[in-house]
């Protein structure tokens, strides 16, 4: 079977739609693409292109990375992880901001952070990156306010908890690239293979970025896939309602590293499904393998 | 052209020119000789040209009758054309073919089938799996149909998912009051690759409540009846009238267990499609 007929048949069993592209960073044009050119909703992967234009401020010199930020979590966006989780007021610089936003996915970073950045330098910076099938509409906040207000509930809990319900179906523009933040599988390989070549940005920045990416700490995803001592997985996840995503770079020792991004439109509205986190990581394990640069002749 | 029946007329003039006598020609027609004869009068009175030569020997074409000839009957054909495709699309319209899924009780397929067939089209119904039932939705093959839901339904336009409410069948004489009764049964229910999606959410729901069946596969409740009477398997059914030897029904609460169902298209007019999930609504559980 070939390697995108695999992948779909990976996604029907675990229930969900997938988009998927994977290239190496370098070296000729070698690709794996399922959808790759179809918009595809970004959720947190928009962090990352955020994450692009923040550096950019810092290695033009208008933002210093090291000077303090005052976070207030009661009045940023709720959110499971980092300063999003925290009661009482923290200041960290603009560069932990960053690595919160990047290693637990921290929605209050991220708020704060667009804030400083703005809407229009992320889009100049997508448009600078080629990136053609890239929108960014907002962060976090505008999508909770959008969610709340579309399924008339009264806080972003409730409703996340209605997006969670296999009763409801609810069909929510967040789920909708055509107004959420939307990019395509190809354009987010595009962007990690040029943080990966020093391309995104100064040498300095493009290194402190895929630090960043490296510690991000979920198992479930793409790292699922490769459970192996040694192969490094630097990526961001995007997660909501029934949409998971992960674009990821996949290191073997000694061998060219891959991109891979992979975007999921699971059947079920369940907050939990394990078996589409696994479909991710299962996903990319196909695609990288079909890549490789190393000896993996018979 | 007022006042002349353009097509009428042209259909006179071709018939005459076909058959070089306005005799024959009235004879296809199924007319009588006068009134073809003083169609072509005034058609050509109309168009101000003389179509056609009468002579002793018998009638052939004017300079002018033999140019727009292939232009009139090409006229003819289209018109023929343009009433056989309006012919299609209202047979078309006068059958809606629907898909269902095999849980879906009869008395469900029913309701669906009168409430159709009480909108004005005849109903041909066809029962698959959701996955087979998606796939020619897609392809065409079907106007719509009932799926179980969760499924993977993109690209087609769903409508609101219908909880459908559904009992617990067990082997008779089990007494069974909670699920921890149902821990030694297998599960007769339909095959996981009828739909993944919501083969696994069903077996989720039975872990939740502490439940680990193995899969009896059973895609009807014919089928589901037969594992259960035999004894080692309970299973699920949405059909309100369902009763049967051997079986005890059972009603366990949990409406995580009901069976979810929705409409899917690709396209349907609106009306059919509030008459097929009204007939779904109106026996549904809320």
């Amino acid at each position: 079977m070939r390697t995108d007929d695999e992948i779909r048949a990976v996604f029907r069993d675990a229930g969900a739609t997938g988009w998927v592209h994977a290239t190496p960073i370098s070296g000729p044009r070698r690709e794996v693409a399922v959808g790759a050119d179809e918009s595809v909703v970004m959720a947190s992967v928009y962090k990352l292109p955020l994450l692009v234009a923040l550096c950019r401020r810092f290695a033009g010199g208008t933002l210093d990375p090291r000077a303090p930020v005052r976070v207030h979590p009661p009045s940023s966006s709720p959110g499971p992880t980092g300063v999003a989780a925290f009661l009482d007021p923290v200041t960290l610089s603009w560069r932990d901001l960053a690595a919160s936003m990047i290693t637990v996915s921290d929605n209050a970073a991220a708020d704060v952070i667009l804030g400083e950045v703005g809407l229009d330098a992320v889009r100049a910076t997508i448009a600078e990156c080629g990136l053609i099938g890239t929108t960014v509409v907002g962060g976090q906040a505008d999508t909770e306010a959008a969610l709340v207000r579309e399924t008339g509930a009264t806080s972003a809990a409730e409703a996340f908890a209605l997006l969670a319900d296999n009763d409801a179906a609810l069909t929510v523009s967040a789920y909708d690239p055509a107004f959420a933040s939307a990019t395509t599988a190809r354009d987010m390989t595009r962007l990690l293979s040029l943080i990966w070549s020093d391309a995104a940005g100064t040498a300095e920045q493009c290194a402190f970025m895929r630090r960043l990416l490296g510690l991000q700490i979920w198992p479930h995803r793409v790292r699922s896939g490769f459970p192996y001592a040694g192969v490094g997985i630097a990526g961001k996840t995007g997660t909501i309602g029934a949409i998971r995503n992960e674009v990821a770079v996949v290191t073997f020792p000694g061998e060219t590293p891959v991109a891979v991004a992979v975007f999921t439109f699971a059947a079920r509205a369940d907050a939990a499904l394990p078996a589409v986190d696994a479909a991710i990581g299962r996903a990319a394990w196909l695609a990288v393998t079909a890549l490789r640069s190393g000896d993996l002749r018979r | 052209m007022s006042g002349v029946d353009l097509l009428r007329h042209l259909r006179l003039f071709v018939a005459v020119a076909e058959e070089g006598h306005f005799g024959h020609a009235a004879d296809r027609l199924g007319m009588t000789q006068p009134p073809v004869s003083q169609g072509v009068r005034r058609l050509e009175d109309k168009l101000g040209v003389t179509l056609l030569t009468r002579t002793a020997r018998g009638v052939g074409l004017t300079a002018a009758g033999a140019e727009l000839l292939p232009r009139a009957t090409a006229l003819l054909a289209d018109a023929r054309r343009f009433t056989d495709d309006a012919e299609r699309h209202r047979e078309a319209h006068a059958e809606l073919r629907v898909g269902v899924v095999p849980q879906l009780s009869a008395w469900h397929v029913a309701a669906v089938v009168d409430g159709v067939r009480r909108a004005g089209p005849r109903v041909v119904t066809t029962v698959a799996s959701t996955v087979e039932l998606v796939g020619a939705v897609v392809a065409g093959q079907l106007d719509c149909a009932v799926v179980h839901h969760p499924a993977l339904v993109h690209p087609l336009e769903c409508g609101s998912v219908v909880r459908l409410s559904t009992d617990f069948l067990v082997p008779a004489g089990l007494a069974v009051r909670r699920f921890g009764h149902l821990r030694d049964l297998a599960l007769a229910a339909a095959p996981r690759s009828h739909n993944t999606a919501a083969a696994d959410l069903l077996l989720d729901s039975l872990r939740a409540k502490g439940l680990d069946p193995s899969l009896v596969p059973a895609a009807t409740d014919r089928e589901t009846v037969a594992a259960v009477a035999a004894g080692g398997a309970f299973g699920l059914t949405a059909d309100p009238g369902l009763r049967a030897p051997g079986i005890d029904r059972v009603s366990l609460g949990g409406e995580e267990f009901h069976l979810r169902v929705r409409l899917v298209w690709r396209a349907l007019e609106p009306r059919l499609r509030d008459v097929v999930e009204g007939a779904l609504e109106c026996h549904a559980d809320r």
